[in-house]
């Protein structure tokens, strides 16, 4: 009945063995195995040799955080957030983010029914399980902050009444590093709220030869169907949530948070919410790469994606730097590489 | 842990074994020692708090020692009173003043052993209290190192060092069995420094016995050890040194006598008078012994004032009457008139001296015959070991000299007649260096040495031919300033007059000096080196008294010569005093704590690795990661704790074949499963895919590596590198 981790052929066999599984574990790592594996399938096939933005967009997903892609126009960031979307069968809705955009295009908006002789709330975009909003730094700040908060409370407040969103949430949102006209860089604060930045990349020539042929006569999405049903990505959620991480981990976690904060090339260093997401990240990816437990290399392969569009270079601190990580990944690589990682079991 | 305690403490006892003689009371310190750590483990077995062990400790300590030492007024023989203590105090005195008069290696007397035994105890009770009470186990090393020191001090050398071997591997396992394991690293490193301390402070201090003057400025002359021992090296030394000035009414200056060694059943000449007896006030000294009235004594006042030496003898002229001025409790003693002290010293004292000069006739010493006044039998003893040879020489010397005074005037004119040379170097560098019957025979083939050999050669000649003889330790008279002003001409004694003589006992006049040194000190008006006696066969006819040397004409003179002290060492190159280099020490005492030194960093990283090897088999894969890192690490291979275990294996993989990476990978997964996944078991990990994958790893390294690796592990310095700023995870 308990599943056998046999999909990770690195991993020897006495990881194998039976064990029971944590609380709030609700599937089984066989299915859990399947649906991630399909779901990972079904995305590349629109996605082509961009394995592990898929993947770190799938482990954002069990880890039940916010995606922030961030790439120069016309690699696929959309194209992945629609990919994300479309493999799960939930509902999705897509917000292209213009200066115009106001609040209430986000939220919804109470309208005054005539039948009813009063008002009746119009959910916006934002009622769906998964959100795309497109080019998110091309919106004014009011109308980032409309969705900005939805995605930290979970809720829509409109006239003073409160309306939940849907669960899982999950905002996947894209932007544009390059500065542009007419756009409204995200504030630390607002970063904060996204689990993950990652950024595509150019494909490698093989990979755009691919693609141009695939993509000649149609686009691949309308083939994608969706391989996992809403419950079954909750599910899933609670399986990753569920994976065991060690006091050693959460120790080298919050050591590599206390080393941002402490390092001198760095101004603003990681919140205690960086942490947590790191963490919770981490679960995610153990789970995805098939483990019940987090290892450090959970933790130093989300170093960047999770820590660095939080992190403000001292340097930099003049210039606007919400666009770019600058050498900021280059930081957190040399903080992981320095930070040692404990192996003692005994927690104290 | 109480085993090793007992084991480190045996071994450091062990060292004593340098400056004592015999092994018993190395058993009875052994047994006192293991009576406290017994009875403390026990308690602590027991008891709910730690410190009941350390008292227990202490009980047992304070019993045992009271049922060894002193049963008679203790309560059922253990329960010490008021009066145990006394009894104990004396014992410690007797201790002390044993270990003041002894030469190394001393007797192991009763109170030697009650001492060492009450140190044994003392040091048994301070390691438990810190292994146990204090959790402290690396502090056990300083009671340790206190007891390895104290042989060290007094003789540098290693003949020891098996000894200190021992006891700091005992240590050193004391603290790998008690640390922590976040804290043993730290704890290696004070005890090997502490261990290196230990080796060289012997070499860099100076011994208790040379009375080196650096510290302060001061000299120490005998400050306990009979003062003969180190009268060699004090006259070797090189820096002369004030050590008296004084005035006398006595023309010519006056030897100042500090002891007179007048037990010679031992290995070497010593005081007999081992206790002070407090009564004897040195404002009226007793009668001098054996001298009867007729006999001429002049009254001499001295005004002496000792410089910055430290000594537990009051140099004095003999025959001591009264001194005056001196402060600090001192006594005198009947038979040798020594003035003495066990609490103070005589530096930078300033005395007033009353004494007689004794000044026989000759025809007077003639008359003394050859009687010996009964209970002087005891200055006639010789060690049976001696060699016949002094006997049979002594006989030869004096050939047919009817009286004790023809006899001494022979032997002291056999030494003086040019036959024997002056040296301070010749005794060392052949190595008959001493005052013991051991040395004697080979002194008088050599027919080179310095006082003592002269002294202990003329007492010893004149024991077995029936005369009651003893040495004498002090000053020669030094030489006169002018100072102006002063009616008297003030004395000033160097470290280089130290000198040694023979004192021989004439019924009826008492004890009577004789100067057999060639070239040092001032030959007794009664006994002049140029009488040609015809009493004596003239062993060496051909060199005649005065002397053969130029320098040393001025000796055959029999008047006093206030200068001549300094003469001789002046003008013979041969035996220059301050010529003479110290002895250079023995190259063992370089080697060996250097080979330790070298081979320390080995050792403490094969103790790791068997430690680490033997957690590993009781299932922590931790401590085999450790080793792997370690391992890595000491050969060359760039490891940091800030890899995961993954990355490190990733690493390793290229060094690996096949067999060792597959031992890796299931030691990587043993590791992740005890240090990251649910506390649930997992795999043990297996101590032989650790050693296969160490292996692997060093085969690949190559032989010049692996030397290297052994003998300067890189890993265990890692704490040192500044890369390595390392969390500990507790």
């Amino acid at each position: 009945m308990r599943g056998r981790l046999s999909f990770v052929e690195s991993l020897p066999t006495n990881l194998e063995s039976d064990r029971d599984v944590a609380p709030g574990q609700v599937m089984v790592h066989d299915e859990f195995y399947a649906k991630t594996r399909a779901v990972l399938r079904a995305m590349e096939t629109v996605i082509d040799g961009k394995r592990d933005a898929v993947e770190m967009a799938l482990t954002v997903l069990l880890a039940e955080g916010h995606l922030l892609i961030e790439d120069v126009p016309g690699v696929g960031k959309t194209m992945l957030a629609r990919a994300l979307a479309r493999s799960v069968d939930c509902s999705v809705s897509r917000i292209q983010f213009t200066p115009d955009l106001l609040p209430s295009d986000i939220t919804g908006v109470s309208v005054y029914s005539q039948a009813d002789r009063q008002f009746e709330f119009k959910p916006g975009p934002v009622f769906a399980n998964i959100v795309i909003g497109d080019e998110i730094n091309r919106a004014s700040p009011k109308t980032q902050s409309a969705l900005l908060e939805s995605m930290e409370e979970g809720q829509v407040t409109v006239d003073g009444r409160s309306y939940a969103l849907a669960t899982p949430f999950i905002v996947v949102a894209t932007q544009n590093p390059i500065e542009m006209e007419g756009t409204y860089p995200l504030p630390e604060a607002q970063r904060d709220r996204f689990m993950a930045r990652i950024s595509m990349g150019y494909p490698d020539p093989d990979a755009e030869l691919a693609m141009l042929r695939t993509r000649a006569t149609k686009s691949p999405l309308h083939d994608l169907q969706p391989v996992v049903t809403t419950s079954e990505l909750a599910d899933m959620i609670a399986t990753a949530r569920g994976v065991y991480a060690s006091v050693a981990v959460e120790q080298y976690a919050v050591a590599i948070a206390q080393a941002t904060r402490e390092d001198r090339e760095i101004r603003l260093g990681a919140s205690p919410r960086a942490t947590l997401q790191l963490l919770r990240a981490a679960r995610a990816r153990a789970a995805l790469d098939g483990r019940e437990f987090v290892l450090p290399d959970d933790i130093d392969a989300l170093a960047i994606p999770v820590l660095g569009h939080r992190l403000i270079a001292a340097r930099r601190a003049g210039s606007s730097s919400a666009l770019s990580g600058g050498s900021i990944p280059d930081v957190i690589s040399r903080i992981v590489a320095s930070t040692p990682v404990p192996l003692g079991t005994h927690s104290s | 842990m109480s085993g090793l305690m007992l084991v480190a403490i045996l071994a450091g006892l062990g060292g004593l074994g340098s400056v004592l003689t015999e092994v018993a009371w190395w058993f009875a310190a052994g047994g006192f020692v293991a009576i406290v750590l017994l009875a403390a483990a026990v308690v602590r077995g027991i008891a709910r708090h730690r410190l009941w062990g350390t008292l227990a400790g202490i009980l047992a300590g304070v019993f045992s020692l009271t049922l060894f030492f002193a049963p008679a007024n203790a309560i059922l023989g253990v329960l010490p009173t008021f009066d145990t203590f006394g009894d104990l105090q004396k014992l410690q005195n007797a201790g002390l003043d044993s270990i003041a008069t002894q030469q190394v290696p001393a007797d192991a007397v009763t109170g030697i052993v009650y001492l060492v035994c009450l140190g044994a105890v003392g040091i048994a009770v301070a390691m438990d209290l810190l292994a146990f009470a204090v959790r402290a186990p690396a502090l056990t090393g300083i009671p340790l190192l206190v007891l390895l020191l104290v042989p060290g001090l007094v003789v540098a050398n290693l003949a020891d060092a098996f000894f200190f071997v021992l006891t700091a591997a005992a240590w050193l396992a004391i603290l790998l069995v008690r640390s922590r394991p976040a804290g043993r690293r730290v704890a290696v490193w004070i005890g090997a420094s502490a261990l290196v301390a230990a080796l060289l402070l012997p070499i860099a201090l100076p011994r208790v016995d040379s009375s080196v003057a650096d510290s302060g400025g001061g000299s120490s002359l005998s400050t306990g050890i009979n003062p003969i021992i180190t009268l060699g090296d004090d006259l070797r030394r090189g820096d002369e040194k004030l050590a008296i000035s004084y005035t006398t009414t006595e023309q010519g200056g006056e030897y100042l006598r500090l002891a007179a060694l007048d037990d010679f059943t031992g290995s070497t000449w010593k005081p007999s008078a081992t206790t002070i007896d407090p009564a004897n006030d040195i404002g009226a000294i007793g009668p001098v012994p054996g001298l009867e009235a007729g006999v001429a004594a002049l009254s001499v006042t001295s005004t002496v004032s000792v410089a910055n030496i430290l000594t537990r003898w009051l140099p004095v002229p003999y025959a001591p009457r009264s001194v005056d001025g001196v402060i600090g409790a001192w006594a005198w003693d009947a038979d040798a008139l020594s003035i003495r002290t066990d609490r103070s010293n005589a530096r930078n004292q300033q005395y007033e001296v009353h004494s007689l000069q004794i000044a026989p006739t000759i025809e007077q010493l003639v008359a003394a015959g050859t009687t010996v006044a009964p209970g002087l039998e005891r200055y006639l003893v010789v060690p049976d070991d001696m060699s016949p040879i002094v006997a049979t020489t002594a006989a030869q010397v004096v050939g047919t000299a009817a009286t004790n005074y023809d006899k001494a005037i022979a032997l002291q004119g056999y030494f003086t007649g040019g036959l024997f040379t002056y040296s301070e170097d010749a005794p060392v560098k052949q190595g008959y260096d001493g005052s013991g019957a051991g040395v004697l025979a080979a002194f008088l083939a050599a027919k080179s040495g310095y006082c003592v050999h002269f002294s202990s050669a003329m007492a010893s000649m004149a024991r077995t031919l029936g005369i009651p003889a003893r040495v004498a330790v002090g000053f020669t008279p030094g030489s006169p300033v002018k100072t102006e002003g002063s009616e008297l001409p003030e004395y000033r004694v160097t470290t280089h007059d130290l000198h040694a003589w023979p004192e021989l006992y004439f019924s009826g006049i008492g004890w009577v000096r004789f100067e057999p040194t060639p070239g040092r000190g001032i030959a007794p008006a009664f006994a002049p080196l140029s009488v040609d006696d015809p009493a004596t066969p003239n062993v060496d006819e051909s060199k005649p008294v005065p002397a053969p040397t130029s320098s040393s004409a001025a000796i055959a003179t029999a008047a006093p010569a206030p200068t001549i002290t300094d003469a001789p060492a002046t003008a013979d190159p041969a035996a220059a005093p301050d010529a003479a280099p110290p002895t250079p020490p023995s190259p063992w005492v370089f080697i060996v704590p250097i080979a330790v030194l070298l081979l320390l960093p080995f050792l403490v990283r094969a103790f790791r690795k068997q430690r680490r090897i033997g957690q590993l088999d009781a299932g922590s894969a931790l401590a085999g990661w450790e080793e792997l890192r370690d391992t890595a690490d000491d050969l060359g291979l760039r490891t940091s704790d800030a890899r995961t275990p993954r990355q490190l294996s990733a690493d390793l993989a290229a060094h690996l074949d096949d067999d060792g990476a597959a031992a890796l990978a299931r030691l990587r997964a043993s590791l992740e499963s005890e240090a990251f996944a649910v506390p649930a078991g997992g795999a043990l990990p297996e101590a032989d895919d650790l050693r296969a994958v160490l292996r692997a790893l060093r085969r690949d390294a190559g032989l010049a590596k692996r030397i290297a690796a052994a003998l300067l592990p890189r890993s265990l310095f890692a704490t040192w590198l500044p890369a390595a700023s390392i969390v500990e995870p507790d």
